[in-house]
């Protein structure tokens, strides 16, 4: 089964995302075979200084690679490399009526919330339509406000496949997130605009310190405490093993424990689920473009343009159209090269079927 | 494709427009005629457009308000498809990825233009000065009318005797200029009508200047016999359309050729198009900043 997961980086990670996406997203990845891109081109929409985005994809990069995601395993790459997808995000929106986009609930939402309506920001559900089909990808794990944009997927490709007539596009299917409550440091669902985060890439003593302020009742040390109320029980369970989470409740429930001792358990399981991470992508950081000269010799070839060879053109063009990725760290340099050969697959059969190549089949 | 369509007449069209554009007369050492679809950095920079591209300014084009309309009378229940309503956008990528300064275009069409200024502005603004504004470059026969209701522009969708084809046979030719409204009568004998001031303006437009002053003359005098202007304009009609067909039987006597000649400088437009997209991607944050300068 093909896993497609599109990632757009909104700066820093917390214990949140990690937990209710992104750890669940990586674990797929020894099952399945996962494509994850970096939406660069949706973060256009929004993020637009040159600087931060390149900031942010190359943080995006650092960041999954830092939480386990393997390179040997998955694709890791960035969206803007297969430009073909704009070009499916185009015929798509030849067989996409106006009132489709118009119902999309997250456009209505940004717009409400005062986002200036670009065309991008309106047309952004065609896009993440192509992303998705041009890799015909079985699965895509998504939170709930996302589900609808998957059936929209769904619609536009059913609507593909009758304007022409053929099975050209799969149809991918959803696969919701388990949804964990992830609460924050005062109780309220953790999220960045709370500020109420416990980051994933702070300072091991930052983390710590974070953690001690979590908000708890008053019961005095001596009382029996209720876990299924406690703040800091409930992110415990999250990381602790079962047979931990049981020992813990148990000390819990008979009293005698502080709170500042739960504190410091967590602060623990925390530490053993993102201590490595954050070495990890310290190391990452620090290892960046050391390949540049081979990078660059590639980069050279593709300037000198396509080479033309008739129906094959594309094909062969996309192959040295791809500049790599020689600010990303160094380990996913050519993961770029499988989705790059599906999109182009993808765009020859779909160009075919909808008389825009030249030839005839 | 922004309105329905039949994907193997699209296929078809596509070979033939080649062809007659080649006939009309576009000469491969001069120009780059290419097919639009093989150079996919079209819609990546579209992409890019729309990020920069108020939802506002489009919807106030009011050619996407006169086609849907349109399309909602032809097929009542076929909703109008959002590639019609961001055509604009690629419009302006089109233009832009060439850097072009010109666009010729007609009057209906300077509404997208002054869109497509717009962007290259907003865009300039925003990333660094790149791409020029286009100008509108006008022709010199702006607009040739109706035959049959000489206060339209000449268009294929009016009707068949509306219009002249390009290859059309002589036969059909003469009947429609015969048949072409001239006078409906009501104004000052001096005043040229539409219908009149119409066939005048193809014979000037087909190199026939002298002949043009002198039917204007005729006219203006009261001396003009209709039957003479008809005869006129046919005539030059259809010694212009029987060129064009014979070139249009010369160049495709070999498709093969000619569908070489075609990728080749598809592909010459495309290798300027990568050009323009690899500075885009660096500017505005797609890719590494050093692509910038190392394309100077």
């Amino acid at each position: 089964m093909r896993v497609l997961s599109g990632i757009q980086s909104s700066g820093k990670l917390h214990l949140g995302n990690y937990l209710g996406a992104m750890k669940q997203h990586i674990e797929l990845q020894h099952e399945h075979e996962c494509f994850f891109f970096i939406a660069n081109y949706h973060s256009l929409t929004t993020v637009q200084d040159a600087k931060l985005l390149r900031q942010l994809t190359v943080d995006v990069a650092l960041d999954y690679l830092a939480l386990g995601l393997d390179p040997k395993k998955a694709c890791l790459f960035r969206q803007s490399d297969v430009p073909e997808v704009t070009e499916l995000a185009w015929i798509l929106s030849t067989v996409t009526g106006m009132g489709l986009l118009e119902r999309a609930t997250s456009y209505k939402d940004k717009v409400a919330k005062g986002v200036a309506s670009s065309m991008g920001l309106f047309s952004y559900p065609l896009l993440m339509a192509a992303d998705i089909l041009i890799y015909r990808a079985d699965c895509v794990p998504v939170g709930k406000d996302q589900v609808q944009h998957i059936e929209m997927t769904q619609d536009m490709a059913g609507h593909f496949n009758t304007t022409y007539g053929r099975e050209v596009l799969k149809r991918p299917e959803a696969r919701l997130n388990e949804s964990q409550i992830v609460p924050g440091v005062d109780g309220q669902k953790m999220s960045k605009s709370y500020g109420n985060a416990i980051n994933l890439f702070d300072p091991a003593k930052e983390t710590k310190k974070r953690i001690m302020s979590i908000k708890t009742d008053s019961t005095p040390v001596a009382d029996p405490k209720n876990p299924d109320t406690d703040n800091v029980f409930a992110l415990y369970k999250l990381m602790a093993t079962p047979d931990e989470t049981s020992a813990l409740r148990e000390r819990y429930l008979k009293g005698g424990i502080g709170y500042g001792d739960a504190k410091t358990a967590l602060a623990r399981v925390v530490d053993r689920e993102l201590g490595l991470a954050r070495e990890r992508r310290i190391q990452l950081a620090n290892d960046r473009g050391i390949d540049d000269n081979r990078h660059r010799l590639r980069r050279s070839r593709y300037e000198r343009g396509p080479r033309f060879g008739g129906y094959r053109w594309h094909r062969r063009n996309g192959e040295s159209y791809s500049p790599a990725f020689n600010q990303l760290p160094r380990c996913t340099s050519g993961t770029t090269s499988v989705p790059c050969r599906t999109g182009w697959r993808s765009r020859r059969s779909t160009s075919a079927y909808m008389g825009l190549s030249i030839s005839t089949r | 494709m922004t309105i329905p369509y039949d994907p193997r007449r699209l296929r078809e069209n596509t070979g033939r427009m080649a062809v007659e554009l080649l006939a009309c007369g576009i000469d491969p050492q001069k120009s780059t005629l290419f097919i639009q679809s093989l150079v996919p950095e079209h819609l990546e920079l579209a992409w890019i457009l729309g990020c920069v591209c108020p939802y506002g300014e489009l919807a106030r084009m009011t050619q996407f308000k006169d086609k849907s309309k349109q399309i909602e009378s032809l097929v009542s229940d076929e909703s109008i498809s959002s590639g019609l309503f961001t055509y604009p956008v690629l419009q302006a990528a089109d233009i832009l990825v060439y850097r072009a300064q010109y666009v010729p275009v007609g009057k209906d069409q300077e509404q997208h233009l002054e869109l497509s200024r717009s962007l290259a502005r907003r865009f300039n603004a925003r990333f660094g000065e790149l791409f020029p504004e286009p100008e509108v470059l006008s022709t010199e026969t702006p607009k040739i009318a109706s035959l049959a209701d000489p206060n339209q522009k000449m268009s294929k969708s009016l009707g068949p005797k509306h219009y002249i084809g390009l290859f059309e046979d002589e036969a059909s030719i003469r009947a429609k200029v015969s048949a072409a409204v001239t006078d409906t009568g009501g104004r000052e004998s001096s005043e040229l009508s539409p219908g009149v001031a119409n066939l005048i303006l193809i014979l000037r437009a087909c190199g026939l200047k002298e002949p043009a002053d002198d039917m204007t003359r005729l006219y203006q005098a009261g001396t003009l016999r209709y039957r003479d202007l008809k005869q006129m304009v046919a005539d030059a009609l259809v010694a212009l359309t029987k060129d064009l067909r014979q070139r249009r039987e010369s160049v495709s006597v070999d498709s093969q050729k000619v569908n070489r000649m075609i990728l080749g400088m598809s592909h010459d437009a495309r290798r300027r198009a990568i050009e323009t997209l690899s500075r885009v991607r660096a500017i505005v944050g797609l890719s590494e900043r050093n692509e910038e300068t190392d394309l100077g």
